[in-house]
């Protein structure tokens, strides 16, 4: 054996990586061979002292098992802090149970955030109530108020309105053009809107079955590429003008967030045997084949009788 | 975390051993792209595969960060709960190896405030001040000698963390399980995946250059 090829092995020597064979044929090199003596008891050493000193640092025997049990905890923690916080502070609680006793009853809940990120905190439109509704309540952060006449509605309020059964109402967005979405649902729903989101919340009772159709209403030029529907983290890609079923558990078990890509304003109504119906009179960021004539703005929002 | 997009068309890059000098080998394991890409799909020997991978890398990382043992396993433990809570955030996979670090190393200062805010001094947690307050409680010179030892060791230690944390990145990992674990180099190459002629190059290169960046300490014709 030559010194390289003694050196190129005496790692593996001090690793403990060699043969009976190989490790026999180095201690004989070595036995001849001062330098090659040397360079491996300085190995030796210099491997040991590092071992020795990083032994402080080892992981615990059962490392893995900590770490995949606290994995486990804190998703079913994440999960639990996300429902909750879905969930809206009077979802079941200070809501008069008629509209559900009466079968047909329909609630919108209309809730409207920050329509653009950063905005001030000024209030960002008007909500006039029309002759459809029988009652607008305001999410004030504390408690559920009721709007009498036109409301300044603030970021962060939520607004809902309670209809009359078997009435189809409309929030109109005035001369904008717009989606319409048919929502047919036994559940109480809730509607939240962020920048680029409108997000339908089912509170029922008892699961349910969304209907939604996503149609054109309005503007001719308004162009609409996809609607994407998010519930219980799956995606649901919605044709415009075809009604897609979603299943609904009771109580955020989930949520139906509608994508406009590309929008202006939206209109929910309602098909038979319910009827729901909300709008957003707010331009959406402008991208891709949205057409520029939807930008204008109108920041008053109106309930009209449809 | 956005991160660079990773072309999922395309292999894994083998620059690493271009820009060593290394013999470019086939590699058998999963690569990192690939158990991130199983982990986001919730698979659970992913994630026991990334963490065997890396569990040394990051303790030797929260050592570093911490600059004492205390609280380095808790944080290490941490940053892998954190990093595979949010893997689905992680856009390139292929950058698992320093997103994990980095999250290690924001676990360690979050420690570190928590620490401080909660009324322990960052220094009195060091092994210096643990070792100067074992001196100024103890009279016999056995214990002084031992409190010393302790310093000299924790600094010791910090230097070995630190010339391991800045090898090129294809060594760190093998040097971490080779030097902290004493991981045998068949069962280092089924971990990270690599054939154990291409781990044995490696460890020898890691070898070589430690002792070069820990020359200081350890002169070669210096017994130890």
């Amino acid at each position: 054996m030559t010194c390289d090829e003694c050196r190129g092995l005496l790692q593996d020597l001090v690793d403990a990586e060699l043969s009976g064979a190989e490790r026999s044929a180095l201690e004989a090199h070595m036995t001849k061979c001062v330098e090659c003596a040397r360079l491996h008891r300085h190995l030796a050493k210099f491997t040991t002292t590092m071992v020795k000193t990083l032994q402080p640092l080892r992981t615990s025997e059962d490392f893995a098992g900590k770490v995949m049990a606290k994995f486990e905890d804190s998703k079913v923690e994440l999960l639990r802090v996300r429902e909750s916080q879905k969930k809206t502070p009077a979802a079941g609680k200070t809501w008069p149970v008629w509209p559900f006793a009466a079968g047909s009853g329909v609630i919108i809940l209309v809730a409207l955030y920050t329509l653009f990120s950063g905005g001030p905190a000024d209030p960002v439109a008007t909500l006039t109530k029309g002759r459809g509704a029988t009652r607008i309540m305001a999410w004030d952060g504390k408690g559920w108020q009721e709007v009498k006449g036109a409301s300044q509605v603030g970021n962060g309020q939520r607004v809902e309105a309670v209809e009359t059964p078997g009435e189809t109402v409309e929030l109109d967005c005035g001369p904008e053009a717009g989606l319409k979405i048919t929502l047919r649902s036994p559940c109480k729903v809730q509607i939240e809107r962020t920048s680029r989101q409108i997000r339908l919340l089912p509170l029922a009772d008892a699961p349910g079955r969304f209907f939604l159709r996503v149609t054109r209403t309005g503007r001719k030029d308004f162009s609409l590429k996809s609607v994407q529907l998010a519930f219980n983290r799956a995606k649901v890609q919605v044709a415009l003008g075809e009604e897609t079923a979603v299943d609904v558990e009771p109580h955020a078990a989930g949520d139906v967030t509608v994508s406009v890509r590309q929008g202006a304003a939206v209109i929910f109504n309602s098909s038979e045997p319910e009827s729901v119906a909300a709008g957003f009179a707010r331009n959406v960021p402008q991208t891709g084949a949205c057409s520029p004539a939807v930008q204008a703005k109108p920041e008053v929002f109106s309930w009209v009788e449809k | 975390m956005s991160t660079p997009k990773a072309d999922a068309n395309q292999p894994p890059a083998q620059i690493p051993h271009l820009l060593s000098g290394e013999d470019v080998d086939v590699e058998d394991g999963p690569t990192d792209l690939i158990l991130v890409g199983r982990a986001k799909a919730g698979e659970p020997s992913a994630f026991e595969a990334l963490l065997l991978r890396y569990k040394a890398l990051v303790s030797l990382v929260a050592y570093r960060q911490l600059g004492h043992d205390e609280g380095a396993e808790d944080v290490a433990q941490d940053a892998f709960v954190k990093a595979f809570l949010h893997i689905g955030e992680l856009d390139d996979a292929a950058r698992f190896k320093a997103w994990l670090l980095r999250i290690t190393a924001n676990v360690a200062l979050d420690h570190l405030r928590k620490k401080k805010h909660d009324g322990v001094s960052l220094d009195q947690s060091g092994a210096y001040a643990a070792a100067e307050s074992a001196a100024a409680q103890t009279i016999g010179r056995g214990d002084l000698r031992e409190a010393g030892g302790q310093a000299i060791d924790s600094e010791l230690r910090g230097q070995i963390a630190e010339a391991i944390y800045s090898l090129p990145e294809e060594y760190q990992a093998p040097a971490a399980m080779r030097y902290l674990e004493e991981v045998p180099y068949r069962e280092i190459s089924r971990r990270l995946g690599l054939r154990e002629e291409t781990l044995r190059k490696r460890i020898h290169r890691a070898n070589q250059m430690l002792r070069r960046k820990l020359r200081k300490l350890w002169p070669e014709g210096e017994e130890l």
